[in-house]
C-alpha cells in the first residue's frame, strides 16, 4: 500500500510541523498498521478495473498549471473556510450558527467514524486518509441555520508536488439547514468527510472539482441521515488527471431523502470514477441518483450507483438514472447501475444508456442556422441539465 | 427562386426521389400532396439537407447558389426553414435562447450584426403577439412537455423568428385539431409577403382551406406526375390518389 504514495518520505516530513492531539495521532498509529493489510489501487479491484491506478504515482508535470483559485479570490459566497497545508482559515462573515474547528484542535466527540461497508478495496484509501491525515476541520451547524440562505464555501487550497490528506467531519443538527458548496482546483488530494445530518435538517451541497491538467483527486465521503433529513447533493467534474469519487450514503432512520445528481465530462486523458453506494438500512426513505457523463479523445468514467435495500427496509423508494455519451471512437464508459433489494414493499427503477449526441436533434439545431460545433455545446448541455439537481 | 432539377435521392438503399423537377418563384405558395411513401418528406429534407438522405443526381439552386454544396446551417442562413413533422425535444435549453443563438448565428453568417438581448426579447414579445401565441412558450425548453400543437405552432412561430425566403412545411396540419388547424394557418398567412414562398406538404386538403396555394404538385413514386391550381387538391379529396392511374 505504500507504494500509493510518490514520494513517501517527502510526505511524512511535511506532516511533522503539524502537531495533532494524541488521541487522533493514536487512531493515525492504528490505521497505519491496518494499511499493511491493504493492497494498493489495481484492476482487479472493481472500482479500480476501468482506471489506470499507475497514475497515482506518476510525477507531476514540470511546468504544471497555476491552481487557478487563491484563497477567496473568485467566490462570491457569504463565508469561506479556506484548507492549506497550514491549517483552516474562515475568511468572510462566520455565522453564529457554524463552528468551526481545526483538526488540530478537534475532540473525540467531533470526530465521527467512517464505516466503509461496500467495495471492501475502497478501505485501503480510507485507511491510507486515516493513517496520513494532517489537514482538515470539523463544521458543526446548529439548528439556529435554519430559515438561512447563507452559502458557505468549502475550498482545497493545495498545489503542492505531493499527496495532500484532509479530513473534514460535519454535523448538521436537528432541523439545521446549510448551503455548502465544495471547491477543488488543483494538487493531489486524498479526502475523507463524514457527514451526519440530523433529523429534519435540509443539506444541499454543491461539488465542483474541475481540476487543472495534472491534478489528482481521491475522495471519499460518507453521508447518515437522520429521521426526514433532507439532502441533495450536486457534483460538477472535470479535467484533471485521475478522479475517484466514492459516496455512501446511509439512512440510519425513517422518511429521509438524498437525491444526487452528478455530471462528469471527462476530456482529453482524463479518468473520472463515480461510485455511490445507497445503504437503504431503514423503512420509508427514499434515493434517487443520477448521473451524466461524457467522455472525449481518449477520457475514460466509471459510473457505478448501487443501492442495497436492507431486510424490513419496505417503503423505499429507490431510482438510478444513468445516461453517458461518447464524443469519440477512443473514449469509453462504463456503466453500472445496481439493485440490491433484500425485502419485498420496494418501488425501484433503475437504468443506464450509453450513446452519441442524438442525430436528429443536432439536424434540427442545424436547420436553424447554429453551426455543427456550437449545436454539439448545447446539445451537451442540454444532456446535463438533467442532472442538476440544485 | 428555387430551381429543383432532374433530383434523385436515396434513403439509406431505397430511392426515393426519382427525378423530380419543380420551379418556385418569389412569393409563391406551392402544395405537394402524394400517397403515404411518395417522398415528399424526403423532398424537404433533401432542400434542408437532412445528413441521411443522400442526393446521387440533380441540382437545386436557390437565387442561382448550389443549395446541394451547402451545409444544413448554411441553407438555413441562406434562408431555407423547415417546419418538422415531428419537431425534437430539447430538454434544458429554453427557446428564447435556443431562437437568439439560431437569429445570430444566421446573422454572422451574413455579415449582419448580432442582435442584443434587449432587442430580441422586444421583437419577439411583439411577434409572440402578432402569432396569438401564449408568451410562456419563451421560457420553456424547446419543444419539451409541448402539446402536438404547440410544437406545431412553436415551429411556425420560429420561423417567424428566422424570417425565411423558403419555408417548408412538413405535415404541419398532422395531429392538429381545428382549432389549432387555424391558429397554424393564420400564422403562417401571416409570414406570407411577396419575397417570401412556401412548400407545404400535405396530406389533406383541409390546410389548403386556410393557406391558399398558387399551385398544387401531386407527387408519386418519387416524382411529380401531376401539377394544377387549388381545384387539384379538391379533384384528390373526392376522388384519391387511385385516380391518378387511370
Amino acid at each position: 500500500m505504500v507504494g500509493l504514495i510518490n514520494d513517501w518520505q517527502v510526505v511524512i516530513d511535511g506532516q511533522r510541523h503539524r502537531i495533532l492531539p494524541d488521541w487522533l495521532q493514536q487512531q493515525k498509529a492504528k490505521a497505519w498498521v491496518a494499511l499493511e493489510n491493504h493492497q494498493s489501487p489495481n484492476r482487479k479491484m472493481e472500482s479500480w478495473r476501468y482506471t489506470d491506478a499507475s497514475l497515482l504515482l506518476s510525477e507531476r508535470l514540470a511546468t504544471r498549471e497555476q491552481n487557478g483559485i487563491s484563497g477567496t479570490q473568485t467566490t462570491d459566497a457569504d463565508c469561506c473556510i479556506v484548507l492549506t497545508n497550514e491549517g483552516v482559515e474562515v475568511v468572510g462573515n462566520q455565522p453564529d450558527w457554524l463552528n468551526i474547528t481545526d483538526i488540530q484542535s478537534m475532540s473525540p466527540s467531533q470526530y465521527q467514524p467512517i464505516d466503509v461497508r461496500s467495495l471492501p478495496q475502497e478501505q485501503g484509501l480510507v485507511a491510507l486518509n486515516q493513517a496520513l491525515v494532517t489537514c482538515g476541520c470539523a463544521i458543526e451547524v446548529s439548528s439556529e441555520s435554519q430559515g438561512t440562505d447563507l452559502m458557505i464555501d468549502l475550498i482545497y487550497d493545495f498545489s503542492d508536488n505531493n499527496w495532500q490528506f484532509v479530513q473534514n467531519h460535519i454535523k448538521v443538527a436537528k432541523h439545521g439547514q446549510l448551503k455548502l458548496r465544495e471547491i477543488v482546483v488543483g494538487g493531489r488530494i486524498n479526502s475523507c468527510q463524514s457527514w451526519l445530518v440530523g433529523q429534519q435538517a435540509d443539506v444541499v451541497k454543491i461539488a465542483c472539482s474541475k481540476l487543472v491538467a495534472d491534478a489528482m483527486l481521491v475522495m471519499y465521503n460518507q453521508y447518515q441521515l437522520q429521521e426526514r433529513a433532507q439532502m441533495r447533493c450536486m457534483h460538477q467534474r472535470s479535467g484533471g488527471m485521475l478522479q475517484h469519487h466514492n459516496q455512501q450514503v446511509i439512512f440510519i432512520a425513517e422518511y429521509a431523502n438524498y437525491l444526487s445528481g452528478s455530471i462528469n465530462k471527462s476530456l482529453e486523458n482524463s479518468q473520472i470514477n463515480d461510485i455511490i453506494n445507497v445503504f437503504h438500512d431503514v423503512k420509508n426513505n427514499e434515493s434517487k441518483v443520477i448521473h451524466r457523463s461524457i467522455a472525449d479523445d481518449h477520457a475514460r468514467v466509471f459510473n457505478n450507483a448501487k443501492a442495497i435495500i436492507a431486510q424490513g427496509a419496505d417503503g423505499s423508494l429507490v431510482a438510478q438514472d444513468l445516461k453517458n455519451i461518447l464524443l469519440s471512437d477512443d473514449a469509453k464508459i462504463f456503466s453500472k447501475p445496481e439493485l440490491e433489494v433484500y425485502t419485498d414493499e420496494v418501488v425501484a427503477a433503475h437504468g443506464s444508456t450509453i450513446g452519441s449526441l442524438d442525430e436528429q436533434s443536432l439536424f434540427y439545431l442545424q436547420s436553424r442556422g447554429i453551426p455543427m460545433k456550437e449545436a454539439r455545446e448545447i446539445m451537451i448541455e442540454s444532456f446535463i441539465a438533467e442532472a442538476e439537481v440544485c | 427562386m428555387l430551381n429543383i432539377n432532374n433530383i434523385h435521392a436515396n434513403a439509406g438503399d431505397k430511392e426515393i426521389l426519382k427525378g423530380l423537377n419543380l420551379q418556385i418563384g418569389a412569393g409563391e405558395v406551392h402544395a405537394i400532396m402524394g400517397p403515404n411513401g411518395a417522398g415528399k418528406s424526403t423532398l424537404g429534407n433533401v432542400l434542408a439537407g437532412m445528413p441521411h438522405v443522400e442526393v446521387t443526381g440533380g441540382t437545386v439552386d436557390l437565387f442561382d447558389k448550389n443549395l446541394l454544396s451547402l451545409e444544413p446551417q448554411e441553407r438555413a442562413a441562406e434562408g431555407v426553414f423547415l417546419a418538422f413533422q415531428y419537431p425534437v425535444e430539447i430538454p434544458g435549453v429554453n427557446n428564447m435562447y435556443f431562437l437568439r443563438t439560431a437569429l445570430n448565428a444566421q446573422r454572422r453568417y451574413r455579415g449582419e450584426t448580432e442582435i442584443d438581448s434587449a432587442n430580441f426579447l422586444r421583437m419577439v414579445k411583439q411577434k409572440i403577439k402578432d402569432m396569438n401565441m401564449r408568451d410562456d412558450l419563451l421560457k420553456r425548453p424547446v419543444n419539451v412537455g409541448f402539446s402536438g400543437g404547440e410544437k406545431k405552432r412553436n415551429e411556425v412561430f420560429q420561423m417567424s423568428i428566422l424570417e425565411p425566403k423558403l419555408a417548408i412545411l412538413d405535415e404541419t396540419d398532422s395531429g392538429l385539431d381545428i382549432d389549432a388547424l387555424k391558429i397554424v394557418a393564420d400564422g403562417v398567412n401571416r409570414l406570407r409577403t411577396l419575397d417570401r414562398s412556401f412548400i407545404i406538404i400535405t396530406h389533406y386538403q383541409r390546410l389548403l382551406d386556410y393557406i391558399e396555394p398558387d399551385f398544387v404538385h401531386v407527387l408519386a413514386d418519387g416524382k411529380i406526375v401531376k401539377s394544377g391550381d387549388k381545384s387539384l387538391a379538391l379533384e384528390l379529396e373526392e376522388q384519391g390518389y387511385g385516380w391518378l392511374n387511370q
